[in-house]
């Protein structure tokens, strides 16, 4: 397939590069230099530091302390100049240029609501040929964005849900997806820019999830870029779009800014320093943040402390190019900390660190050379520290065994006292802490070179990306461990930081051509190519390599043609995308299964010599683990109609081989000796005995501490039971369609009141058909030995093995500006207009995996009729099952249990417990939810030009309502719920000084 | 078998007080049992409301007790012993019913008619103390609770052998669980002729054999001697018998090995059903419903573990969560519902009439007991007890309404057994006539 693919991009190269041979010779040819100045349009005083970009072959400048800039070697005569500032309106400006040097004087106007084009709503990139949004500065200002997790509520469709308080966990953005409860990891296929650094979480372990982003500042962030669609290949290891955060560079007043809502308070100080005549800037952002989740218990709470560093400089090379520079390090001391809650038992607290030091340099060059445009180079690397650390109290009145045996065999405890490194720790009694630490810290690493070429023949223009990046991620962390070995309870060391790296590197080429096609439209085309190579030292997944193709297209039937239908567009794409593993997913953690093989009798002063056998399993690798990648399509149209702006888009994205995981049973044999077999075979007094286990027997043998009587080996019983470890590997594929849509209606001069209407549907079907082992919930067996058989399910050991759900979301936002009073105002109506789920339980072929019972405690069922909608339980029955004598013998499930229903009646019960059921009749019954909607209120008004105020309140209509749903036919209300947000409001104040 | 059908009276409906505080003209019909010849006349019905209310009425000549009620949900409840033929009879009687205004046209009366449920006196091994609502801690951090226990005994003059003696508890653990066995406000089982034991059922591997009026204590969690680390618990390591089988329950705080104390042939090994990987018995602290029974000539494990036994509460069916096995009602030898003094409220009972027409109220963390009340009059009438019988008992506590709780006998049962008395305990098969919550649990020395 890749190899198809290939050949195909290798095609659209070809013909691409015919084209622009054939243009080349079309256009004459001039040798400009364009030049000017940029201004503040009100003071009038030079603007440094302006971005100045143009059509032709890339060529750009910034301009110097006096506002001046110079571009030389342009060589069209028509040119579009975009001219860019921090604080700045951005303008584009259209340029006929003339052989020799050409004057061009801009004046920028300073952004505020005094302006006529500002918005406060996501707004689609209309230039890009993808599906992709930007949320700017005032937009984040109005919606009082506090913690970046919610930044996609903002999108088409987007619901505000609960709260934006930091301390209730992470909640990482998933695009275009669903909730928690799909299959594919869709937050940790989104992949996370900040100014071009990747934000990661391959290293860490636990939940395979996105980035956690309430450690960034929400007051540092300029804009935020969503790429819901089909991304560059400059960007790799994602699988599910990407977001690119973008921090404030360049001079800016002293600006104080103030937030507060119920939960959360916040205060940030920026400032951009200008550091001197070709000295650069220097961006210095503060920013204190403290959010309780409960209100009343305040003294528990997560807290953000960033500290964010920007320089940046543009020099002049010897050819006199531009070269910038930006060098950023940022940080955050903060995390969750319950120490200071006085409803916690004296001394008890869990502390979990969000630590973060990040750094990144890049260097953009423009070297205007034949065969080189420009040269970008970057490096960055973050380090975090996420220790958890807890300290709780403990109590017992027997000793406890604290195992920490990794070898197998039979272990017996021993006091701390005797031994301090026994496999078996016999815990104290009475009163003690335990004081614990799980040590996480993620460091990642990358070095990125690319460069551009851009060439341009009349309005034909061809840039070609070639670029090489080189990415690593490991942890630095101890995971778990105690500060007390004497107390520290049953536990294995496992230590992150003797983990390989895991190392990617990947090439990419891409080629972007526009050309026009007749007199007014024009086709855009991006092709590229990415490959990784993912490289993990020391460990049975060696050298993993993926090739992600991607292709975009967008045809411009017109622009700017008037009346009626004044723009009109469409685009689409295809491509891959794929999805580095995480380190939970290639080390998951040894396993031990430890079965009490020995437990005399208490003593007295409350101590039990316990005897345990452990099995120990080795880490899991699965060298079959496929790399989870996804296959995008999109297709969409942009037109401008009388006045109104319409963005409908269509996306089809399938996620293949999504990470799962699954446990696999190994059986294993122990001996058990009783308190019985003391009884019997022990004649020692209980105060004269000294028990001693065999290490690798199991055998018990009592020894007399007064030597009056010979050793005595007692009896026991050999149990079969198995020991379960996790496999991490891939699951089904899981596909997500939708479309996503935006009508900015045309603005209502006379009340200055713009009206838009934005909204979504949604389709998720998953179905897994990878099998699962389980062993039902039996804890033994009809003959009272342990359970010892394992069934294998197709997908799930549970009733339903995927869903389907639908939603259509639609949200109204109506926005009053009155630039004269600097004032914004709107009203955003979010309405679910639809929700339906369902519980599916089939293979992909559509034939049905679940039976129709006629009640609940039957174990035999049809498919005759289906089983959805049918108000009835279902059981599901493994593929197969094997037997502890026999794992490898894989005995078909269903045709044995039908034959020993009458011929084994004691396999039989066994085996119903194999059998898994639906816990309701209503549970494969189609899921409508009632429509329903809330209403969320802002203001922003500027105060003069030192001060502005938004204040806002969500759910404002104080929505008590009720929804439905259909799978049980109860109600349920609004009030408090995940449908809505919370009732709350807030405020923030910006003061420039 | 029902006899008699009264009249019932028609009275003015409601007082004229102010609607927030309005009250109702109720009419309690007890139906006269078989075995009676006439209406059951002085019975006290006791009503008591959800908010704590609690009043009493005496039946008159038809049967018929009145109140005059506030709006609440009331537990109606009656218990009479009668004797017919030479033998004696307890009749209990249960209801639960909502008094609200919407029940009252104008000028009306509530009539309810409640069903006798008989029961034969004399049943041999009862529960006579419960001991699971734990203890304050030594240090001040919380309770303690895994020193868990039952005292069993043998309510008569003969001893008791008893095969396969079993003890669990009925579902849900608490009896305020929102997850319960109620469907349409009607405990699903009631009429079945089973109780469902919740989740696991300790059966002993040998019979129970106990001495006329003799005590046993059965450790639920924990057989050994609590009391070093926890100055207020108990010491179970001269406990009789203990639940204890590691490979079911395998949780070693829960679970420690028993006292080498206790022969392990007095262990009661499990049969679980609910999920495998549950470690640890689940014995409610704050208000479990306990029964005694024995599966006769059934083998405890085989029976309970057959499929066709098996039991899920309602809308939880296949959910081994909620997973119980039927126990035929004439196995169970007594059972005791206990509702959490913090949760009256929103607690149903859990057994059926026949087994349990009332229930026990406890203030759990405490170190406090739920303890049988003695048969003052029963136990008076034993000749042997001449002399023997102390009184002034004073280890009663206060319920959760401030009330009394305590055994209206002033006979002090372990004080009295102790000094080689043998008492008869309470047995009419309502818990609140037979218990009362003790403030220092009887092994607490």
């Amino acid at each position: 397939m890749n190899r198809r693919v290939s050949a195909s991009i290798s095609k659209v190269l070809l013909v691409v590069g015919i084209m622009l041979i054939a243009c080349g010779e079309c256009f004459a040819q001039i040798h400009a230099a364009l030049a000017g100045r940029v201004t503040d349009s009100r003071t009038k005083e030079p603007l440094p530091g302006v971005m100045v970009t143009t059509d032709q072959k890339g060529l750009w400048a910034i301009s110097d302390e006096d506002g001046y800039y110079t571009i030389a070697n342009l060589d069209f005569p028509t040119a579009v100049v975009t001219f860019y500032l921090l604080g700045y309106q951005k303008q584009s400006v259209p340029v006929k240029l003339g052989e020799g040097k050409n004057t061009r004087n801009v004046a920028l106007h300073e952004m505020n609501l005094s302006l006529d084009e500002v918005v406060v709503t996501a707004q689609r990139r209309t230039e890009s040929l993808s599906s992709s949004y930007v949320i700017d500065r005032n937009t984040l200002d109005h919606a009082q964005i506090m913690n970046l997790n919610y930044v996609a509520t903002l999108l088409p469709g987007g619901k505000t849900v609960g709260d934006q308080n930091l301390a209730s966990g992470a909640k990482p953005v998933a695009l275009h997806a669903g909730g928690a409860s799909e299959l594919g990891n869709a937050s940790f296929g989104t992949a996370i820019d900040l100014d071009g650094q990747r934000l990661e979480t391959n290293a860490s372990f636990g939940e395979i999830r996105g980035v956690d982003l309430r450690n960034i500042g929400s007051s540092n962030i300029e804009s935020v870029e969503v790429v819901a669609g089909i991304p560059s290949v400059e960007y790799g290891d994602l699988s599910n779009g990407m977001v690119k955060i973008n921090t404030r560079k360049g001079r800016t007043p002293f600006v104080v800014e103030l937030m507060v809502e119920p939960k959360t308070k916040s205060i940030a100080l920026s400032k951009g320093f200008n550091l001197g005549r070709r000295a650069g800037t220097l961006n210095v952002n503060a920013e204190h943040t403290r959010s309780i989740s409960n209100l009343a218990s305040p003294h528990t709470a997560y807290m953000r402390n960033n500290v964010n560093l920007t320089y940046s400089n543009a020099f002049k090379d010897h050819m006199g190019h531009p070269l910038s520079l930006t060098a950023s390090l940022g940080g955050n001391i903060g995390g969750y900390n319950s120490e200071a809650d006085p409803d916690e038992f004296k001394d008890t607290y869990t502390k979990t660190r969000d630590y973060m030091l990040r750094g990144n340099v890049k260097l953009h060059w423009l070297l205007d050379n034949p065969w080189i445009s420009n040269l970008t180079l970057q490096a960055s690397v973050s380090y975090s520290d996420k220790m958890n650390e807890t300290n709780s109290n403990k109590s017992s009145a027997s000793t406890q065994p604290y195992i920490h045996a990794t070898e197998a065999g039979y272990h017996i405890g021993e006091l701390y006292g005797e031994n301090p490194d026994a496999d078996i720790i016999l815990g104290p009694t009475g009163y003690w802490y335990v004081r614990s630490f799980t040590d996480s810290k993620p460091l990642a690493y990358s070095v990125k070179a690319k460069t551009d070429w851009t060439r341009r023949w009349g309005k034909t223009m061809n840039t070609v990306l070639l670029g090489a990046e080189l990415a690593g991620s490991g942890n630095l962390g101890r995971g778990l461990y105690y500060e007390d070995m004497s107390v520290a309870p049953t536990w294995r060391e496992y230590r992150y930081d003797e983990l390989p790296f895991m190392n990617n590197v990947a090439l990419f080429l891409e080629d972007k051509f526009s050309m026009p096609v007749g007199r007014r439209s024009s086709l855009h085309l991006r092709a590229g190519l990415r490959s990784d190579i993912t490289m993990i030292k020391g460990s049975e997944y060696g050298t993993v390599a993926n090739v992600s193709p991607r292709i975009n297209a967008k045809y411009v039937f017109w622009e700017n043609r008037g009346k009626g239908v004044s723009d009109l567009s469409v685009f689409g794409g295809w491509g891959k995308s794929v999805k580095q593993p995480s380190f939970t997913v290639l080390y998951p953690a040894p396993t031990y299964s430890d079965k009490l093989a020995f437990a005399p009798g208490t003593t007295a002063d409350g101590r039990t010599f316990y005897a345990y056998y452990t099995q120990p399993t080795t880490p899991k690798y699965n060298p079959d683990l496929k790399w989870q990648y996804t296959i995008q399509n999109e297709l969409g149209v942009e037109a401008k109609l009388w006045g109104t702006r319409v963005s409908l888009s269509a996306f089809r994205n399938k996620t293949f081989n999504p990470y799962m995981s699954r446990s696999v049973y190994t059986p294993y044999t122990y001996k058990l000796t009783t308190q019985a077999d003391i009884e019997a075979g022990c004649t020692i007094p209980t105060e004269n005995r000294q028990y001693m286990i065999d290490r690798h027997t199991g055998i018990v043998t009592v020894k007399d501490r007064t030597g009056a009587i010979a050793d005595q080996v007692l009896g026991y019983k050999e149990r079969n039971t198995y020991v379960s470890q996790t496999e991490y590997t891939n699951g089904s594929p899981v596909e997500r369609r939708g479309l996503d849509l935006i009508v900015d209606f045309a603005q209502i001069r006379p009340i200055r009141t713009s009206i838009r209407l934005d909204g979504n549907y949604y389709w998720y079907k998953g179905l897994n058909e990878t099998l699962v082992a389980s062993m039902g919930q039996a804890s033994a067996s009809m003959d009272g030995t342990p359970y010892k058989y394992v069934g294998y399910y197709a997908g799930s050991s549970t009733a339903a093995n995927g869903s389907l759900s639908r939603q259509i979301n639609a949200n109204l936002t109506i926005s009053t500006h009155i630039p004269k009073i600097r004032m914004i105002f709107s009203l955003r109506i979010e309405s679910s207009l639809y929700t339906y789920g369902q519980n599916l339980s089939e293979y992909a072929d559509g034939r049905l995996r679940g039976y129709l019972l006629e009640a609940a405690g039957d174990h035999h069922g049809t498919q005759q009729g289906g089983i959805y909608n049918k108000d009835s339980y279902v059981a599901v029955y493994p593929e197969y099952y094997t037997a502890w004598g026999n794992p490898e013998e894989k005995i078909p499930f269903l045709d044995k249990f039908v034959w020993a229903r009458e011929n084994d009646r004691e396999l039989y019960q066994d085996l119903c417990k194999l059998v898994v059921k639906s816990n309701t009749t209503y549970f494969f019954n189609e899921n409508r939810i009632t429509a329903y909607y809330a209403a969320n209120f802002n203001v922003t008004k500027e105060l003069g030009k030192w001060a502005s105020v938004t204040l806002y309140a969500r759910n404002f209509f104080y929505q008590m309502g009720k929804v439905k749903s259909s799978q049980t036919g109860l109600e349920s209300s609004l009030f408090d719920s995940g449908y809505i947000p919370k009732f709350y409001y807030g405020m923030s104040v910006r003061i420039k000084l | 078998m029902m006899a008699a059908v009264a009249m019932l009276f028609a009275f003015t409906a409601c007082t004229e007080d102010e609607d927030d505080y309005r009250t109702y003209s109720v009419a309690v019909q007890l139906l006269t049992p078989d075995v009676a010849d006439a209406p059951l006349e002085g019975v006290t019905v006791t009503a008591r409301g959800q908010v704590g209310t609690e009043l009493e009425a005496k039946t008159n000549q038809d049967g018929i007790a009145e109140f005059m009620l506030p709006e609440d949900m009331y537990m109606f409840t009656a218990s009479q012993k009668i004797s017919a033929d030479g033998t004696t009879y307890t009749v209990n009687y249960k209801h639960q019913q909502t008094v609200s205004k919407q029940d009252f046209a104008s000028n009306a009366t509530l009539n309810i008619v409640m069903d006798p449920v008989l029961s034969k006196g004399g049943r041999q091994v009862i529960l006579k103390e419960i001991y699971v609502g734990g203890c304050p801690k030594d240090d001040g951090s919380g309770n303690y609770q895994f020193d868990k226990y039952v005292v069993i005994y043998n309510n008569s003059d003969q001893v008791a052998d008893i095969k396969n003696f079993c003890i669990s508890n009925a579902g849900p653990y608490n009896a305020n669980a929102g997850a319960n066995n109620y469907v349409d406000d009607k405990l699903v089982y009631a009429d079945q002729g089973y109780t469902p034991a919740h989740a696991y059922l300790f059966y002993m591997t040998k019979n129970l054999v106990m001495e006329p009026y003799s005590s046993a204590t059965i450790a639920l969690t924990g057989a050994i001697d609590h009391t070093a680390t926890y100055s207020n618990s108990v010491d179970l390591s001269k406990a009789d018998y203990v639940c204890y089988d590691p490979e079911d329950f395998w949780n070693t705080s829960y679970h420690p090995a028993p006292s080498a104390d206790i022969p392990s042939e007095n262990y009661l090994l499990a049969s679980k059903f609910c999920l495998a990987a549950q470690n640890a018995t689940a014995w409610s602290m704050v208000g479990p419903g306990m029964f005694i029974f024995s599966t006769a000539d059934n083998d405890p494990l085989a029976y309970s573990q057959d499929e066709a036994n098996r039991y899920y509460m309602p809308g939880k069916e296949n959910n081994a969560v909620y997973a119980g096995a039927k126990i035929p009602n004439e196995w169970i030898f007594d059972a005791v519902d206990i509702w959490g003094a913090d949760y009256v409220g929103t607690s149903l009972p859990r057994f059926s009439t026949e087994l349990e027409s009332g229930y026990i109220y406890m203030t759990n963390k405490q170190g406090y007991s739920i303890y049988r009340n003695v048969d003052k009059e029963a136990t008076e009438a034993l000749p042997e007890n001449e002399g023997k019988l102390i009184y002034n008992y004073s280890l009663g506590t206060t319920d959760y309404q401030g009330a009394e709780s305590t055994d209206l006998s002033g006979i002090d049962a372990e004080a009295s057994i102790a000094n080689g008395a043998h008492i008869i305990f309470m047995d009419t098969n309502n818990s609140m006539n037979d218990f009362h919550q003790r403030k220092v649990a009887s092994l607490k020395r």
